[in-house]
C-alpha cells in the first residue's frame, strides 16, 4: 500500500477566470505517505491554490482546471464523491475563524459524524474521545467564538483525527501563533503523523519551527510549479541561496539591526502604574444590531497588565513581543480609545505632556494611527491611489489635485505599487494589501504609527519590503513605530527597541 | 412556577401557529383584541417559557418608543368618520403590541438550532440550506467585530462616516462574501456534501404534546376574536 503516493497531481493548470491568467502552469507533484511535507514558496506562488486544487476543492468551488489530473491515495479525483474525498484529505485553512459552522466544539464534532452517517448513540461517546486524545476536553462546550486563535487550531485539528482523513493539508497553520503556541501544536502533528499514521501536508512562509519536526521540504517557484525537492532536512542550510533568491525566510535571514542612533531620545508615551483589566469595560457605543447575550462575571477584576511603567521613545521603532492573548493587541486597542484603563499614559508632542486620557478619541487620531491585522478592513476607497491621496489631502489642505496625485504617484512607487494605481485595493495579492494599507496610514502624517502583525502571513520577500519602508519613514521623518509581533528574529532586525509582555509587566529587554 | 412547556414545543409547528395567529388578527380591528393578545404573549412567556426576563424587558424598552410613537401619531392624524382619534390612537398602537407580544412569543422561547433542525425534519429543508444558514448565524460574533473594527478603521484614518455607512458596508461586503467562499469550502472538507443522506444528532420530533397546547393556543385565541369582536 505505501507504494501508492498519497497525492499524486500530474500537469495541472489553473486559472481562476475563464480569460484570466493562470495561476498554476502544468505543475506535478507527489506527495509521499506517513511523512510531513513542508510547501514553501513566495506570495502569490499558487500555493493556496494548488492546496485547493489538490483538495479537490476547485474547481468544483470556482476556477477552470484547464488540463491535469490528480489522484488521491490512488484514485482519480474527479470519480470521488465530496465525503470520500473528505476521508482521504481533510484540508486547514489560514483563518481558523471561517472554519466552523457550529458554535462550539461538541456540535462540530457532532457535525462532523452526521456527515458520515454515523449512529447518534455513538457519537457522544466518539468526541470525548477524540477531545481527550487532542487534549482538547475543556474546550468541548465553549463558544468557539470565545477561544484564541491556537485553541481554535488545536479544535479543527480535533474535527480533523475525528473523521479519521489519511491526509492532512495544513495552509499556514502558525500565522497566528506564538513560538509556544506553535511547538504546541507542532507535537501535535508530529504524533498524527507517527502514532496515527497520517500524512501531513503544510503550507508556510518559515522553515524554523519545521527544523527537526517535517520529512521532506518542497519549494514552488511561479505558477505553482515544483522548483527543488529536499529530501533530507538536512541539507537545508546548503539550499540558502535558493531560499534567499526565491523570498522565503530560512533560519537566521534576518540580520540583527546595528545600532547607529547614539543619541538618547526622549519618551512620546510614558506609562506610568499601568493597568489594564482583562475584560474590557463598556464601551460607549454599544451594539444594538444584534442583542447579544452578555454574561456579565462580577469577579474580582483580572489585569492582563498589571502596575507597569514604560516608555516609547520617540522617532524609533519599538517592538513588544509576548504570548498570543496576553494583551498586546489590547494595549494598541487602549491608545486607540478603545479600552479603559488604569493609571496614566503621557502622550508628549512637542514637549507638551498631555495625560492621555484627557484627550478626546479626534485628537488622539491626529497623533497615532494604525494598521490593522487585516489590511481588508481598512481601506476606505475603491482604488489604490485614493487610498494614498487621501490621507496627504487632509495633511497639505492648500496643495492642488495634480501636486497631490504626483506625491500619491511617489509614494506608491516606493512600495512598487505604482502600476497598480487604479486598481482596487482588494485585487492586490496579501502581501501588496498590506503595504497599501501600511502606506496609507502613512500618508495621514501622524507621527506615532502603530502597527500590529504588520509581517504575519508573508514572505520573507514582502515582509522586507515592507519594513525596509517603515525604517526610512522613521529615519526621514522621525516618526514613532509600536509594533506587535510573534516574529523574534524580525524584531531584532528592525526594533531598536524590544519589550517583553510577561507575568502581566512590560518589560524592556536589551537586544543582545 | 416558571416552566418551560413553550419552550419544548416543535419550532416548525410553533411558527406556523404564530403566524397563522398574526394573519387572523389582521382581520379584526379591536383593540381589546390587540391588547389580549399581547396580555396572551405575556402570560406564556412569563409561566410556560424559562426565557430570561431581564433580556426580555431589555428589548422591550425600544418598543414602549414605537407604541407611544405609534399611538400618538394616531390620536393626530386618526379623525375619520367612524373611528374618534382616540379609538384610531389605541387601536394603531395595540396592534403594535400585539404583534410584537407574537414576536416575542416565538423568538425567546426558540432556540435557533432546534428551529433550522426542526425545518429540516419536518419541512424536508435542504441540509445545503439549513446548514448555511446555521454557518451564517454562528459567524455573526465574528462579523460584529470585524464591523467594530471597519468602522474604527474609518475613524482612525478621520474619514467621515455618515448616517449611512456606505464605505464599511462596502468593506463587510466585500469580506463576507470571501467568507462564504472561505466556510463553504471548510464545510465541504469537513465531508459536508449538503444532500439528505446523512444522521442528525438532534432530532425533533412532533409530539402529541405539541398538538394539545397549540391547540388549546388556537382556541384561546378564536375565542378573543369572537369576544372582542
Amino acid at each position: 500500500m505505501s507504494q501508492v503516493p498519497a497525492i499524486r497531481g500530474e500537469h495541472i493548470s489553473f486559472r481562476y477566470l475563464e480569460q484570466g491568467t493562470r495561476i498554476l502552469e502544468d505543475v506535478s507533484i507527489t506527495i509521499p505517505r506517513e511523512k510531513i511535507t513542508v510547501l514553501m514558496g513566495s506570495s502569490g506562488c499558487g500555493k493556496s491554490t494548488l492546496a485547493s486544487v489538490l483538495c479537490g476543492l476547485f474547481p468544483e468551488n470556482g476556477g477552470v482546471l484547464e488540463s491535469g489530473e490528480i489522484y488521491l491515495c490512488g484514485d482519480f479525483i474527479t470519480n470521488l464523491s465530496v465525503r470520500d474525498r473528505a476521508k482521504r484529505i481533510s484540508m486547514m485553512f489560514q483563518n481558523p475563524d471561517l472554519q466552523f459552522c457550529m458554535a462550539t466544539l461538541r456540535e462540530e464534532l457532532y457535525f462532523c459524524m452526521e456527515n458520515y452517517c454515523i449512529s447518534p448513540n455513538e457519537m457522544e461517546e466518539k468526541a470525548i474521545e477524540a477531545a481527550k486524545i487532542m487534549g482538547t476536553n475543556h474546550l468541548l462546550d465553549q463558544n468557539i467564538y470565545s477561544l484564541s486563535g491556537g485553541e481554535k487550531q488545536r479544535a479543527l485539528l480535533t474535527c480533523i483525527y475525528l473523521m479519521d482523513a489519511e491526509c492532512i493539508f495544513l495552509d499556514e497553520p502558525f500565522a497566528n501563533l506564538d513560538p509556544d503556541g506553535v511547538q504546541d501544536l507542532m507535537g501535535l502533528l508530529k504524533d498524527l503523523c507517527c502514532k496515527h499514521k497520517k500524512t501531513i501536508i503544510a503550507i508556510d512562509h518559515m522553515s524554523d519551527h519545521w527544523q527537526g519536526i517535517a520529512d521532506r521540504f518542497v519549494i514552488l517557484k511561479k505558477k505553482g510549479q515544483v522548483l527543488c525537492e529536499i529530501e533530507d532536512p538536512r541539507d537545508l542550510p546548503s539550499y540558502q541561496a535558493l531560499f534567499l533568491k526565491e523570498g522565503i525566510a530560512y533560519p537566521g535571514i534576518w540580520k540583527k539591526k546595528e545600532i547607529t542612533l547614539q543619541e538618547e531620545s526622549k519618551a512620546i508615551l510614558s506609562f506610568k502604574n499601568f493597568s489594564l483589566p482583562r475584560i474590557p469595560e463598556k464601551t460607549k457605543k454599544s451594539s444594538f444590531l444584534f442583542f447579544q447575550k452578555k454574561k456579565e462575571i462580577k469577579k474580582k477584576t483580572d489585569y492582563l497588565l498589571e502596575d507597569t511603567t514604560f516608555h516609547i521613545p520617540e522617532g524609533r521603532i519599538s517592538a513588544i513581543l509576548g504570548k498570543s492573548g496576553s494583551g498586546k493587541s489590547s494595549l494598541l486597542m487602549t491608545l486607540l480609545k478603545q479600552r479603559s484603563y488604569q493609571g496614566s499614559i503621557l502622550l508628549t508632542c512637542k514637549d507638551l505632556p498631555k495625560e492621555y486620557q484627557t484627550l478626546s478619541q479626534k485628537e488622539c487620531f491626529k497623533h497615532l494611527s494604525i494598521a490593522f491585522q487585516n489590511p481588508s478592513n481598512q481601506f476606505v476607497s475603491q482604488n489604490v491611489i485614493e487610498e494614498v491621496s487621501d490621507g496627504l489631502r487632509r495633511l497639505y489642505p492648500k496643495k492642488d489635485k495634480d501636486e497631490i496625485s504626483s506625491l500619491s504617484l511617489k509614494l506608491l512607487k516606493t512600495c512598487k505599487l505604482e502600476d497598480y494605481q487604479n486598481y482596487s485595493p482588494y485585487m492586490l495579492s496579501q502581501g501588496q494589501q498590506r503595504r497599501l494599507a501600511v502606506l496609507s496610514v502613512l500618508s495621514g502624517g501622524q507621527k506615532i504609527l502603530l502597527l500590529d502583525e504588520p509581517t504575519y502571513g508573508q514572505d520573507y520577500r514582502s515582509a522586507k519590503a515592507l519594513m525596509d519602508q517603515v525604517s526610512k519613514e522613521v529615519l526621514e521623518n522621525k516618526i514613532t513605530v509600536l509594533m506587535t509581533t510573534h516574529d523574534r528574529g524580525l524584531a531584532a532586525a528592525y526594533a531598536d527597541h524590544i519589550f517583553v509582555l510577561k507575568d502581566k509587566k512590560i518589560k524592556e529587554v536589551s537586544k543582545q | 412556577m416558571r416552566n418551560g412547556l413553550f419552550d419544548s414545543i416543535n419550532p416548525s409547528m410553533k411558527f406556523f401557529v404564530i403566524l397563522l395567529a398574526s394573519i387572523l388578527l389582521i382581520f379584526t380591528s379591536s383593540w381589546k383584541m390587540n391588547l389580549f393578545v399581547f396580555a396572551l404573549s405575556l402570560f406564556l412567556l412569563i409561566f410556560f417559557s424559562k426565557a430570561s426576563l431581564l433580556a426580555f424587558i431589555k428589548s422591550f424598552l425600544p418598543v414602549i418608543l414605537m407604541v407611544v410613537a405609534s399611538f400618538y401619531s394616531g390620536y393626530i392624524n386618526g379623525n375619520q368618520a367612524e373611528h374618534s382619534p382616540i379609538d384610531s390612537a389605541l387601536l394603531l398602537s395595540s396592534r403594535v403590541l400585539a404583534y410584537i407580544g407574537l414576536g416575542f412569543l416565538f423568538s425567546f422561547t426558540t432556540n435557533k438550532k432546534a428551529l433550522i433542525m426542526s425545518l429540516i425534519d419536518q419541512c424536508h429543508l435542504s441540509p445545503k440550506f439549513a446548514y448555511g444558514i446555521l454557518a451564517a448565524v454562528n459567524l455573526i460574533p465574528t462579523l460584529q467585530r470585524e464591523w467594530t473594527e471597519v468602522n474604527l478603521a474609518y475613524r482612525v484614518r478621520r474619514k467621515k462616516v455618515g448616517i449611512l455607512p456606505f464605505g464599511p458596508l462596502f468593506n463587510s461586503l466585500v469580506n463576507g462574501i470571501r467568507w462564504s467562499e472561505n466556510v463553504a469550502m471548510a464545510m465541504e472538507s469537513k465531508g459536508f456534501e449538503g444532500d439528505r443522506n446523512r444522521t442528525y444528532f438532534l432530532k425533533i420530533y412532533v409530539k402529541p404534546m405539541d398538538f394539545l397546547f397549540l391547540g388549546i393556543f388556537l382556541g384561546i385565541f378564536l375565542l378573543g376574536m369572537i369576544i372582542f369582536k
